[in-house]
């Protein structure tokens, strides 16, 4: 017991012969602590044994992220590097040459899918937060929300296909697929913004309402402002899911960009000019589901470039997400 | 502009903006409910499978049809597999994860907020045709060496792949469902003589059970409805699986081959929007176990 | 204020006539928070020029009779207000009262300091700004006026661009009470003001209570009855629900004459 000064272990140390001197000991007192003592060793021995068992663990989760992160980059590393992969478009049917238009496609969709999502989960949030915090509409609107966030994205996917590509005649296209993603993208959001909105003391707003503001005017010159920081981590962190999400958009926006885009038209009726958002397209994560399975060396340079890009893509939307969302709390405390 | 606009007209255009946003929401996924489901009821309904080949039935098979143009569509391997995914994926990250969220709030709360959680919200990250193409070709690999069978692609090797992405989500939320428990549990606790582990074992873990296990559903409802991941390591074989190294395909897997190639109101067609409303009806199963889960922790605190 | 401090006033409603109107004024007002009856038919009224303390134990209906006054109490789902408020003459108690113009012209002031994360400048501008006022020159000699209303001007006057919250405790509650002053108001509602601040914190806002009463209806609630005494010259005492006896402060903390209140005052509960 004695090597246990540093946990709180030592404390049932102090304890234990009070215990025993008070408790009504019907056997001989003196068993009774050697009882005692055997108990206290073995849940000593078994705490020890369990932060052991733990450490492994967490190692073993520690060891698996950084193993992944570090295999794709040092996979993709060498195809990164080379010239033309990023700015290049691909070659027989994406096995060969770059992930340019790829790319470009991974972040006209992410944007198209922000500038529809956030307005909508802004509002949703705010009404729910703000406008209608119980009753019966709020919990309507919650089982919603939580609907659509526990659907597979598959079953989204289809119902883009259904609706958007079949139902409206988008065929396979951006816009179809950034619909798609908005309702991928809805529920992760309106939950970020839900939790920042209601993160701010209720203080704020009482000081508002008491100054004869409306709630419209409370939300948008104070509670906004004050939960900006979370809705800025919340909307970023939401971007790194769209940007490499696949399932939804296989029957949506498609799996093929078009061979040869024209990025200075803009003719946006035009199949060729880039900025149509009725042209079909193929993201990333689209193009390394299509090639993965590509036995030739050139086209698994390409998917491990691909996944090495995605990936650090993805990281720096996380490292954006934080520094941005520190960066605003510091500027709205005026530290 | 705002001067001249009376407060309570302005008052009354936020709360319709704002409601605007939250009726279209929820009229999209009213929508989403009624055509997945009346889409998928069509195959019962208007080609006449029957309920019991679709649940019951061995033989899935798309492309050849019957002699009075139906295909086979028993659904039974594909359910199979995919609770069989599920269950394992659960059964491997569970004891990490939970393990792991334990180790970062009870035992190094520093290390655990500072190093540990940015790490696996970097996991949560990581795009799921990334892990797929990991498992194709490390798993599958090791799995090819290991047992010795002829691709590698099995019920096993996406279990472990499922099991690596659903872990970051069983242990956020369990990292939240045991920092909520308060502090005064595990003072009362260790005041009484218990060692850290007791506590642990006895107090806190008691106390967040609720929410621990609505935290490994919320990781269920994801592997069942995980597609590429899976769908890279599996094999794709629509046969029923006899073992755990055997090749196979789940409900989602077969949708993303299937779901293209077949013309909107086909046969073929209707019985895949069959499967997409499985996914549909099991993910609403597992948000009212949610709740029940939720409800029924809410009782016993009081 | 002097004035009527010298008039020794026993008996509140006998003088009713012989005074100014009162600018708020209440009859028989009923509290309900779902089926709990928060407050019984209280009725007051509040003067010009008057400090006003509500006093009583905690839960007593003293701060939801202040909520009252601006129909704050409104903003919560399940509380209903019934009975009379009237204010400048008419009743504000109906659906159909203007509730941003009204909350204009009754300032409130919260237990804890709630600065905007927003600058000094605009913590101030803010409202204003929203109830119509653009001009710039006009705000910003404003946002001078009031700071110096609640005596704040000449600590911020050279950071009026830096965060409100940067500020300590009794300089945010006091920001909060030039924020209140900016609108102009007739009444101000204090919460237990200074039950957050630090001794000498009180004191300043002790003072400036006094200052702000000219040609303002205070009314205050606190739990501190030395502060009750130093700055209010009429007291109201509540009592699980119900407001049991008003009158002069002098009157009410020296001479009681309901037994709750003696009993509250020597301390037999709190």
């Amino acid at each position: 017991m004695a090597e246990s000064t540093d946990s709180p272990t030592v404390m049932g140390g102090d304890i234990d012969p009070a215990i025993t001197s008070a408790g009504p000991s019907v056997v001989d007192p003196r068993s009774d602590a050697a009882r005692r003592a055997a108990l206290r060793r073995r849940a000593v021995t078994q705490d020890k044994v369990a932060t052991g068992v733990l450490t492994v663990i967490i190692g073993l989760v520690l060891l698996i992220v950084v193993a992944m992160v570090g295999y794709i980059l040092v996979e993709g590393a060498s195809t990164l590097m080379q010239p033309g992969f990023l700015t290049e478009r691909s070659r027989a049917n994406g096995t060969a040459g770059g992930v340019a238009y790829q790319l470009f496609d991974s972040f006209y969709l992410l944007l198209l899918t922000l500038i529809i999502s956030v307005p909508i989960s802004l509002g949703g949030a705010v009404f729910m937060v703000e406008y209608a915090p119980d009753g019966p509409v709020k919990r309507i609107a919650s089982t919603a929300v939580e609907t659509l966030s526990s659907l597979p994205s598959i079953v989204v996917g289809m119902f883009g296909f259904l609706v958007f590509s079949v139902g409206f005649g988008w065929k396979y296209s951006i816009i179809s697929g950034a619909v798609a993603l908005t309702m991928f993208n809805i529920p992760i959001l309106v939950r970020a913004i839900q939790q920042a909105l209601e993160d701010v003391p209720q203080s704020q707003r009482d000081a508002c309402l008491a100054m004869g503001l409306t709630r419209w005017e409370a939300t948008v010159h104070v509670l906004v402002p004050s939960a900006m920081s979370a809705i800025v981590t919340g909307v970023v962190l939401s971007a790194g899911r769209v940007f490499g999400e696949a399932a939804a958009l296989l029957f949506t926006s498609g799996m093929s960009s078009p061979v040869r885009l024209n990025f200075l038209s803009l003719d946006f009726s035009s199949p060729s000019c880039a900025w149509n958002i009725f042209r079909p397209g193929e993201s990333l994560a689209v193009h390394i589901y299509k090639i993965y399975g590509e036995g030739s060396p050139e086209a698994q340079q390409v998917v491990w470039g691909a996944a090495a890009l995605l990936m650090i893509c993805v990281l720096i939307f996380n490292v954006a997400a934080r520094l941005a969302g520190r960066a605003l709390s510091r500027k709205v405390t005026g530290e | 502009m705002a001067q001249t606009m009376p407060k309570r007209r302005l008052e009354i255009i936020g709360l319709s903006v704002t409601g605007a946003c939250v009726a279209l929401v929820t009229l999209v996924v009213v929508a989403l409910i009624v055509m997945v489901a009346g889409k998928g009821l069509s195959a019962f309904l208007k080609d006449g499978v029957s309920p019991l080949e679709f649940f019951a039935g061995t033989k899935w098979d798309l492309q050849n049809t019957r002699e009075n143009g139906m295909p086979y569509v028993g659904a039974l391997p594909l359910i199979v597999t995919s609770f069989a995914v599920m269950a394992l994926s659960t059964l491997f990250a569970l004891p990490i994860a939970i393990g792991s969220a334990i180790y970062a709030v009870e035992i190094k709360p520093e290390f655990g907020r500072r190093v540990f959680q940015p790490m696996v919200e970097l996991l949560v990250g990581i795009p799921s045709v990334v892990f797929g193409l990991i498992g194709f070709h490390v798993v599958v690999a090791f799995m090819k060496i290991a047992f010795d069978t002829a691709t590698g692609l099995g019920i096993l090797p996406g279990a472990i792949v499922l099991a690596v992405m659903i872990l970051p989500t069983i242990t956020t939320f369990s990292i939240d469902a045991l920092r909520s428990v308060p502090d005064s549990y595990r003072q009362g606790s260790l005041a009484l003589g218990c060692t850290r582990w007791q506590t642990i074992w006895h107090v806190t873990l008691h106390a967040a059970k609720p929410s621990l296990i609505t935290a490994t559903i919320l990781g269920m409802t994801r592997a069942f409805g995980e597609t590429l991941a899976v769908r890279m390591v599996i094999g794709g074989i629509e046969l029923m699986p006899s073992g755990l190294l055997d090749a196979a395909s789940t409900i989602t897997t077969t949708l993303t081959t299937s779901m293209a190639v077949y013309a909107d109101g086909s046969p073929q067609s209707d019985i895949l929007w069959s499967l997409g409303l499985l996914l549909m009806g099991m993910s609403l199963v597992f948000i009212l176990l949610i709740h029940f889960v939720g409800r029924k922790g809410a009782r016993e605190r009081g | 204020m002097i004035a009527t401090m010298e008039q020794p006033v026993t008996a509140p409603d006998a003088r009713e006539s012989d005074l100014e109107e009162p600018v708020l004024r209440t009859k028989d007002v009923n509290v309900w928070y779902g089926d709990h009856h928060a407050l019984e038919d209280t009725s007051l009224n509040f003067r010009k020029g008057e400090i006003t303390a509500l006093i009583g134990p905690s839960g007593c209906g003293k701060s939801t009779y202040l909520r009252c006054l601006n129909l704050m109490n409104r903003e919560i789902k399940s509380c209903q207000i019934t009975g009379e408020i009237y204010y400048r003459g008419h009743d504000i108690n109906t659906p159909e009262e203007d509730l941003y113009e009204l909350r204009k012209s009754i300032g409130m002031v919260f237990q804890q300091p709630n600065p905007f994360p927003k600058s000094i400048y605009e913590n101030i501008a803010f409202a204003p700004r929203c109830h119509g006022q653009r001009d710039k020159a006009a705000l910003d000699e404003l946002v001078e006026e009031s700071l110096r209303g609640a005596a704040l001007w000449d600590e911020v006057k050279d950071k009026l661009n830096k965060s409100a919250q940067a500020l300590s405790g009794g300089q945010q509650q006091r920001l909060c009470i030039a924020r209140a002053l900016a609108l102009k108001p007739d009444v101000i509602l204090l919460d237990e003001p200074c039950s957050a601040l630090d001794p000498i914190s009180t004191l300043a806002i002790e003072e400036l209570m006094q200052s702000i009463a000219t040609g303002r209806a205070i009314i205050i609630v606190t739990h501190n009855m030395e502060q009750a005494t130093r700055v209010s010259n009429r007291t109201a005492f509540f009592y699980m629900g119900e407001m049991i006896e008003t009158g002069e402060t002098e009157q009410i903390f020296n001479a009681p004459k309901s037994q709750r209140l003696n009993d509250y005052l020597s301390g037999r509960f709190s």
